[in-house]
């Protein structure tokens, strides 16, 4: 009689331990899934980087130097590993477009063209989307964290060496040099 | 059943205790604007603006009657609670000093009929205060209402949309009807709203039984076509369709949604996941935190929000106080409004 409830005991364990793996490596794809959302709209941008430039530079020869540094920042950002550093970049491309955009007021043929329209309008959506896709994403590393700090599964989390997910975003300090002002 | 629901409310309509003359049908006619056909969008093709100006000049020129007559419905009130008092009092009288014993059941039937009027009255201008209400909210905001019962629209809507419209088996109307459209970032969103009520009858041997339901529908186009069919629901109301789990990025999306749609998984996921992007994904949560829970169908065409029960209904309107209509209750329903035209459009918008 005592080893049965000896037995039941250690399969309701046994079986507790099985969720809440199961729980924390669910959790992990969502995180890994919405990275993977980020990446996506992050690489739409890029894409939709070079025609804005090459729309903008037929009409605002002035605004070289922003172009420039947009160009500079899409290139790093495309090369860069590191969620933090991206976050930065990124970050800095989002401020460096809308000043282009604010500038754009200043070039009545520019703002009339379509194709500048068109871009504008696609990057405008882009940028939300990626907004969008932070947040869900930061969204999933507080379930995550969550779930690997609180008991009882932060002591699965220890046995399967489960680590804490970064969170898509620039550090205080990185983010006071990003704002841009007009 | 359908005919019987329409004879009562034919019924209630001649019955009804503001009888506006011919000076307060020329005054509704005035106020209420010649109505364009370009601008507004049913999921039909088909909107009855004849109807729809014949019923709110109807009822706009009970609101002038009123106007003329504040003390009208003062008088009424009045006198119903008079009967009713009346009513009470001689029923207690008599039954505790009249040496007469009469039948319980016929004291029951006297007392219903004491309070008969004062009901009447009371529903009666609660429901024209509603449309008042509703009609001056169109108007304000260029949109149309239409304040009856529309049974038509309900068929052609159940062949459109089964899946939501396909319920019940009688009085399935449509009421509280909206049209109207936002413009947002020079691009125009074609709304159209209303209340589908239907009523599920069952019979059990010789007891029968009938529950009525309400189910706000809020209805957006979109400018641009999606390929597929598919439902975002708390709870399976869509029998049609077969639940088969699809899951997105959000986790809180997921816990909040369940996919219902025809169609293998393998073929319908990509897709279905490919409209539901980041930013759609978010602004659904938001209207779900915002009208607490919803059902959403997305067709090739539009995307119907399912709230249950009435989420534009308040009165703080009370005709017997003064024929004024309370700007709260003005501002509420517009407010509502706005939010499901504001966030439905914003998913429209990234849908395109």
């Amino acid at each position: 009689m005592e080893i049965k409830i000896l037995l039941i005991i250690i399969g309701v364990v046994f079986l507790g331990i099985i969720s809440m793996f199961n729980s924390l490596i669910r959790l992990k794809n969502h995180v890994k899934n919405s990275w993977s959302g980020i990446d996506v709209q992050l690489k739409r941008r890029n894409d939709l980087i070079p025609n804005l430039v090459n729309v903008v530079k037929g009409y605002a020869t002035h605004e070289k130097e922003t172009l420039e540094n947009i160009v500079k920042l899409r290139n790093l950002s495309m090369n860069q590993t590191n969620l933090k550093d991206i976050a930065k970049t990124q970050d800095q491309l989002s401020s460096s477009l809308k000043s282009l955009f604010a500038v754009s007021e200043n070039y009545p043929n520019l703002k009339a063209n379509q194709n500048f329209m068109e871009l504008q309008s696609e990057l405008s959506k882009t940028e939300n989307q990626i907004a969008a896709s932070r947040r869900i994403y930061n969204e999933n590393v507080t379930y995550f964290n969550n779930k690997i700090e609180t008991f009882p599964s932060n002591i699965i989390a220890k046995m399967f060496s489960f680590k804490q997910a970064d969170f898509f975003e620039a550090t205080k300090e990185e983010k006071k040099e990003v704002n841009i002002s007009f | 059943m359908e005919n019987g629901k329409k004879i009562l409310s034919n019924f209630l309509d001649k019955t009804s205790l503001v009888k506006p003359k011919q000076e307060d049908v020329e005054m509704a006619k005035q106020s209420f604007s010649n109505i364009s056909q370009n601008n507004y969008w049913d999921p039909t093709n088909f909107i009855d603006f004849e109807r729809i100006n014949k019923n709110c000049i109807k009822i706009l020129s009970k609101l002038f009657f009123l106007k003329r007559n504040p003390d009208k419905p003062k008088k009424q009130i009045s006198i119903a609670s008079l009967i009713l008092i009346v009513g009470t009092v001689g029923v207690f009288l008599l039954n505790f000093n009249s040496s007469i014993k009469i039948d319980p059941d016929a004291w029951l039937m006297y007392l219903l009929f004491a309070i008969f009027p004062l009901t009447f009255i009371l529903i009666d201008y609660q429901s024209l205060s509603k449309d008042i209400i509703k009609i001056q909210v169109a108007q304000s905001n260029n949109f149309l209402y239409d304040p009856y019962s529309d049974y038509k629209k309900w068929f052609d809507l159940s062949k459109l949309y089964p899946e939501i419209f396909q319920k019940g088996n009688s009085s399935q109307h449509v009421e509280d009807q909206f049209w109207g459209s936002l413009t947002k970032n020079s691009i125009d969103h074609y709304f159209y709203s209303g209340i589908f009520t239907y009523t599920i009858r069952t019979q059990n041997g010789k007891n029968s039984s009938s529950t009525t339901y309400n189910t706000h529908f809020f209805s957006i186009k979109l400018n641009k076509k999606i390929n597929t069919r598919f439902c975002l629901c708390r709870e399976s109301i869509f029998s049609r369709f077969s639940k088969k789990e699809i899951n997105t990025e959000s986790i809180e999306f997921n816990k909040r949604f369940s996919f219902l749609y025809d169609g293998k998984k393998s073929e319908k996921s990509l897709e279905i996941v490919k409209q539901l992007s980041p930013a759609v994904q978010e602004k659904i949560i938001e209207l779900d935190k915002k009208t607490k829970g919803m059902n959403i169908l997305f067709t090739q065409d539009c995307v119907i929000f399912l709230f249950t029960g009435f989420l534009l209904k308040r009165s703080k309107t009370n005709l017997f106080k003064s024929v004024e209509i309370n700007e709260e209750d003005k501002n509420f329903i517009s407010n509502k409004l706005d939010t499901l035209i504001d966030i439905s459009s914003d998913i429209s918008h990234y849908l395109d």
